[in-house]
């Protein structure tokens, strides 16, 4: 037996509402939810890597500015230090050559004093020798004894007269 | 002579002797509340294509991966997406959990249309099957529109503008899924019967031409089948969707009104 | 075959052929509504797509009358609902 070709079956359109939902519950299941599961962790791996990616790059950037600073806080050490030798080695050497010049100075000072008090004994030495030897001229000149501390009195005076004239 | 070998052909070589235009036959008959349920043709079709798209589902969505995924997966996401796109632009974003009946529906329809090239009933030429989704439909659209504007807004929508409008309002409320599975129908079946004629009619030129068998409705059908077969029922399963989903999307608010 | 058989199914098969002339507003309109949407297309081709879908739709919509008449054709011819 065939139905009509137009013909409107109540039995078809129960089983075929049957049948409809049934595909739909299938489709849902087996196409619908593990493939849309599949997208969404997709898509969450993708955006876990996007984050991770961002945070590695502001990681680095933060990195990045902190070795810069570092950087020049060296540099601006390393010039400190720098100074601060050059400066100590000038002091350094300011001393040692204000050290030496002074050194020098004595030492130029106690040669002239030594020179100076060498003179002077050999003046004084001098001086008694040439009294003691003009006393002695004197005697010979003029053969007369006179009182030896008058001579010696008069003689320094003389020296010294012809010391100052000197 | 040439009678007699065609005689020992097997039928399908010998091609249709007459022309036969019927619904499809009736397996088994019940009785319910003296209501006769038929179990037709139709629905061991469907079965088989219910078989099918469901063994292909779950085909391509075997050991889904996130990465380094398979050609299989590919096709499978493709499709959800396609899908999911396609309801999305057309019906807005509140609707996507609308989008595995519509691929119900679209698969149904096109497969069931296609079953035809094997040589059996398609089921989409039992007018009963489009006009079950067009119910579908229809009721869809009248749900969407007590759900959004209440029992009074919907009873009240058949009276817009003016009362006068009733019976045509009702009119065209019922035209909707009529036309939809009418157009389904109509296609379908008439392109199955056109392909009938053609395979009819080069059978019995094969007849005229004294050929044993029907060897001219090797291949000249073919390019014909392209267009009434493939072309018309991915046609009208694309437009049974679109339009179910224009007309229940059209019978809520705007989407910017609802959100 | 009697006579008024003979006459009913004359009767539909001109009527067929008859209803079958419900084609021509179709053809029209489905022709018109492609050309528009060619110069659609061609005047903004980024949406090609949506206007062919609107398209398809529309053209399945205007199409309705035309199956309408096909069916009452294949009605008339194949099921003669008067004999």
């Amino acid at each position: 037996m065939k139905l009509g070709f137009f013909y409107i079956d109540l039995g078809t359109i129960l089983f075929t509402l049957c049948n409809t939902l049934i595909l739909f519950l299938g489709l849902k299941h087996f196409l619908f939810k593990p493939v849309q599961k599949i997208l969404t962790e997709r898509q969450a791996a993708v955006d876990q890597t996007l984050q991770d990616a961002e945070d590695a790059r502001s990681r680095a950037e933060a990195a990045e500015t902190e070795y810069t600073e570092k950087l020049a806080v060296a540099k601006e050490e390393s010039a400190a230090m720098l100074r601060n030798a050059t400066r100590k080695a000038q002091q350094r050497s300011d001393e040692i050559v204000a050290q030496a010049k002074a050194e020098a100075a004595g030492i130029l000072q106690q040669n002239r004093d030594e020179l100076d008090r060498e003179r002077r004994r050999a003046e004084s030495e001098l001086r008694s020798e040439v009294s003691g030897l003009a006393v002695l001229v004197a005697e010979k000149v003029v053969e007369r004894e006179i009182n030896q501390a008058d001579h010696v009195r008069l003689i320094d005076e003389f020296i010294d007269s012809v010391g100052d004239v000197q | 002579m040439s009678s007699m070998a065609m005689m020992m052909l097997p039928k399908v070589l010998t091609g249709p002797e007459e022309l036969s235009v019927e619904g499809p036959a009736v397996i088994c008959s019940f009785n319910v509340f003296g209501l006769t349920i038929n179990f037709t043709e139709t629905v061991v079709l469907e079965w088989i294509v219910m078989a099918i798209i469901l063994g292909v589902s779950i085909f391509l969505t075997r050991n889904l991966k996130v990465k380094a995924v398979s050609k299989r997966q590919v096709i499978a996401e493709m499709a959800v997406e396609a899908i999911t796109n396609l309801v999305r632009d057309t019906m807005g974003k509140r609707w996507l959990w609308f989008t595995p009946y519509i691929a119900t529906v679209f698969c149904f329809s096109i497969f069931g249309s296609l079953i035809s090239l094997l040589g059996v009933r398609a089921v989409t030429s039992d007018f009963s099957v489009p006009l079950t989704w067009a119910a579908i439909t229809f009721i869809l659209i009248t749900w969407t529109k007590i759900r959004y504007g209440g029992v009074r807004g919907y009873l009240k929508g058949f009276a817009d503008p003016i009362p006068v409008m009733l019976p045509i309002n009702i009119l065209s409320e019922v035209a909707t899924p009529t036309a939809m599975a009418l157009r389904h129908f109509g296609n379908i079946a008439g392109g199955s019967i056109i392909m009938g004629l053609v395979y009819y009619g080069l059978a019995s030129a094969s007849r005229m031409l004294h050929m044993h068998g029907a060897w001219l409705t090797v291949g000249i059908p073919a390019v014909l089948s392209l267009y009434f077969d493939l072309f018309s029922d991915f046609m009208q399963a694309f437009i049974f969707i679109m339009l179910t989903m224009v007309f229940i999307s059209n019978a809520g608010p705007a989407e910017d009104e609802a959100a | 075959m009697d006579m008024g058989e003979a006459i009913i199914l004359a009767g539909s098969a001109i009527g067929a052929g008859l209803a079958m002339i419900a084609g021509i507003g179709p053809g029209i309109g489905e022709g018109y509504a492609v050309g528009k949407a060619c110069e659609a297309i061609a005047r903004q081709p980024e949406a090609s797509g949506a206007v062919t879908r609107t398209m398809f739709v529309g053209c399945a919509v205007a199409e309705s009358t035309g199956i309408y008449g096909l069916i009452i054709a294949l009605l008339l011819i194949f099921l003669k609902p008067f004999t």
